[in-house]
């Protein structure tokens, strides 16, 4: 009797689950699971910054010839050096344009000695920094979706939205979900990110959006703007949630056809994400808020 | 044990891809415990499994469960069970749940706001996959049947497997 009447109850077993799955879609959006899922991500992220350390030292014990290692450290070293060099030389070339915008306002002010002249930015830039180191301790399990999970949440002052940089100034993604010491990440290639963005030599301007598979594509570049292939794509700072002047990647390609609107461009993301280690994440800068016009 | 591949599922695995098929620990062993011990035992698994995968995915709360449970109840089935060896039928309930374990997943998203390029994720991650870890499945079998045999309660199983 008790196996029969035992076997009765767990033969509904897949069908409870079943509605448990889909009651857990379903209150996802109104975010009354929040904390259960925060309280399970503080029980996983320890296991699983164990695990992502436990993989990279068996990945090191692997390499048992010492040289090999040296090698390894000495190209690693290099490859930073010319990362570095790569965004100074970005940097410098940012402040060239700034420059050149600069002395054509100077010239415009000069030639027309009577106007009056109110110097502004389109967004601001000032940005001021106090970033939050942290550890990337996990990759997207979902294929079709692109996030990293980083060891620094509430406790730490991450909040959603935050942008996420690593390697000094190339933007990862932003802040999606905040849990008591890990946050969610969403990278810039998920299909679902969208940056404005800017081109810092012809200064055209569009959107980059994420592909499903995992490239970039920066669109609603206007048609009359010369885009080149090697120009390097910024974030704009357009909409205030971004600063400016971040990294992204660089063109590739351009698709351009005739009776389109717009242009479009395939962008090489400036780093491997998948390779992305150490992030910082940019807790507040001051974006200028747009006035709105006065009647 | 189902900790332990969800977590290395989102680390050593999350990276791995051939032609954008990607081999799924977790659907592994979930689909290859419930062909051993049938509908029942693979659903609790794959809730478990799902759930620690939800936990650790930036996608919706619940969407690695109902997908991971539809393809459990699926590979549990007795379905073509008749059909050529157990290597034979595994593969095959392994490339069609597989299949559909992917179609969830994507439409767990697009009820959640996402959007999706069907055509695209079909056939460039949801296809190769299937196949691979159809590939990977029998591979799976040996030890999760030796698991079976060791905690098999003197052969009583839920579902009477």
């Amino acid at each position: 009797m008790g196996t029969v009447r035992r076997g009765t109850w767990r033969s509904w077993l897949p069908l409870v689950f079943l509605i448990l799955s889909i009651l857990f879609l379903a209150l996802h959006e109104t975010r009354v699971l929040a904390p259960l899922e925060r309280g399970l991500q503080v029980i996983l992220a320890p296991l699983q910054r164990a695990t992502t350390t436990l993989i990279r030292d068996v990945g090191d014990l692997s390499q048992t010839v010492r040289q090999v290692r040296e090698l390894r450290s000495r190209v690693a070293e290099l490859e930073e050096q010319v990362n570095a060099l790569t965004i100074e030389n970005v940097r410098l070339r940012e402040y060239e344009a700034e420059v050149v915008q600069l002395r054509a306002l100077l010239g415009f002010v000069e030639a027309n000695p009577t106007w009056a002249f109110l110097g502004a930015d389109v967004v601001g830039r000032s940005a001021c920094l106090t970033a939050p180191c942290a550890d990337v301790v996990g990759q997207e399990p979902n294929p079709y979706l692109r996030y990293v999970i980083i060891n620094a949440g509430q406790a730490e002052g991450v909040a959603v939205g935050m942008p996420v940089v690593t390697g000094g100034a190339v933007l990862v993604g932003r802040v999606a979900e905040t849990g008591l010491h890990t946050s969610k990440v969403q990278l810039i290639t998920d299909p679902g990110s969208s940056v404005a963005a800017i081109l810092q030599q012809s200064r055209a301007t569009g959107l980059l959006v994420g592909q499903p598979d995992g490239s970039l594509r920066m669109i609603y570049i206007p048609q009359e703007d010369s885009v080149q292939v090697g120009d390097v794509v910024l974030t704009s700072g357009l909409g205030g949630v971004l600063p400016r002047g971040l990294v992204l990647g660089q063109i590739v390609a351009v698709v351009k056809q005739d009776f389109a609107l717009f242009q479009e461009t395939v962008v090489n993301p400036a780093v491997d994400y998948r390779r992305v280690e150490l992030t910082l994440v940019i807790k507040s800068f001051q974006p200028l808020v747009q006035e709105e016009p006065r009647e | 044990m189902l900790t332990v591949a969800a977590l290395v599922q989102s680390t050593a695995l999350a990276g791995v891809s051939l032609f954008g098929a990607r081999p799924d620990l977790v659907f592994l062993l979930v689909a290859g415990w419930a062909f051993l011990r049938g509908p029942t035992e693979g659903a609790v698994w794959a809730f478990i499994a799902g759930l620690l995968l939800d936990v650790l995915s930036g996608g919706p709360f619940g969407g690695f469960a109902l997908a991971l449970l539809v393809a459990a109840i699926l590979v549990g089935q007795q379905w073509g069970r008749e059909l050529g060896s157990t290597t034979f039928q595994l593969m095959l309930l392994a490339l069609v749940a597989c299949f559909l374990y992917h179609t969830l997943l994507l439409l767990a998203l697009i009820a959640t706001g996402y959007a999706v390029d069907w055509a695209y994720a079909l056939s460039h991650t949801a296809a190769p996959s299937a196949l691979i870890n159809a590939l990977l499945a029998p591979v799976m079998h040996q030890p999760l049947s030796w698991l079976d045999r060791r905690t098999r309660p003197e052969g009583f199983t839920l579902d009477g497997y």
